[in-house]
């Protein structure tokens, strides 16, 4: 199991992703995982991964670098996460719970959570991404950071 | 306030799915019935979210959730398909292949309606399968109350971090 520390980041932008992508790279050199950017209209979010040994960057920090690459960054999620391979459930449909319409069973929490860490795109295959815990959020309001 | 939250939201899902038996008797067509439908399944899998929150308690993921999750269809719709597949025990690849593609046709079934293109109406097979889909949150929402305070944050830890899923 490896700890790292992951950045949520929601903003608007005019650039294309490609260029923040690049961008981004050039200024971040510790990244253990892609930078992962979702842009639909002028909406933004992006992410980004360090080694948990890393420095944390405060919210300041990472608006002063996202502004710079023509990204107007609204709030900043920084969480304690875990990767790990994921040895749960392997067997498709084998009945009760729902599909077998008998009483219902226990909810796998590690098979959800496994679940849910692929479709926020930070896992692949067996690998999951856990996260442990919001050690920063920040929100931009009236042009201050507020840590909440 | 989370409890009455909660409840509050569990009834407009009912309320919601009630709406669209109605609809269905005066024959409303199906692209607006789907709307209905889709609509109940957002409001109770933001109630499965509260559920969790009550158990967990954290404040902080509290306030992200709401203002982050609660606004994102896509990200409701593939939490409460996600519980579902989780508790059919699915493997994991499966789930997430299932949860993303669904809720991504669910998404274009509601701009259906939103855009008004009438001239193509949702199937009623795509309604027929979406209603089973509501119709055992019940035993979702069982195997949600089963979970200790741990799980819960863990679930909820991992959840606040989706977004709008369109990553390049």
């Amino acid at each position: 199991m490896e700890e790292h520390i992951r950045y949520v980041i929601d903003g608007y932008t005019t650039q294309r992703v490609e260029d923040i992508k690049d961008g981004l790279k050039s200024h971040l050199t510790n990244l253990d995982d892609d930078i992962k950017i979702s842009k639909i209209g002028y909406k933004v979010s992006l992410s980004f991964r360090t080694p948990a040994n890393a420095n944390i960057k405060q919210c300041e920090d990472i608006d002063e670098l996202l502004s710079k690459l023509g990204v107007m960054v609204t709030r900043i999620i920084v969480s304690r996460v875990v990767t790990y391979e994921f040895e749960g459930a392997i067997s498709s449909a084998t009945g009760g719970g729902i599909a077998g319409g008998t009483a219902a069973k226990r909810l796998d929490v590690g098979l959800l959570i496994a679940a849910l860490s692929g479709l926020a795109g930070y896992a692949v295959g067996k690998m999951v991404e856990k996260s442990e815990g919001i050690i920063l959020l920040c929100e931009k309001r009236n042009g201050r950071w507020v840590r909440i | 306030m989370g409890k009455n939250l909660g409840r509050r939201i569990k009834k407009n899902s009912e309320e919601l799915y009630r709406l669209y038996q109605e609809g269905k008797k005066l024959r409303l067509s199906n692209n607006i019935l789907a709307f209905l439908l889709l609509s109940a399944i957002e409001e109770i899998s933001k109630y499965f979210i509260e559920l969790l929150l009550s158990k967990c308690g954290n404040s902080t993921l509290r306030r992200n959730i709401r203002t982050r999750i609660y606004n994102e269809h896509i990200i409701k719709y593939e939490f409460f398909l996600s519980i579902y597949y989780a508790m059919q025990n699915y493997d994991v690849e499966t789930i997430r292949e299932r949860a993303r593609l669904l809720s991504s046709n669910w998404i274009n079934i509601r701009k259906r309606y939103l855009i008004n293109v009438s001239n193509i109406d949702v199937k009623i097979e795509d309604l027929d399968e979406i209603e089973t889909y509501y119709i055992h949150y019940d035993e979702m929402e069982k195997a949600i109350s089963e979970l200790d305070k741990d799980e819960s944050c863990h679930i909820l830890n991992t959840l606040q971090q989706l977004w709008d899923f369109n990553v390049t």
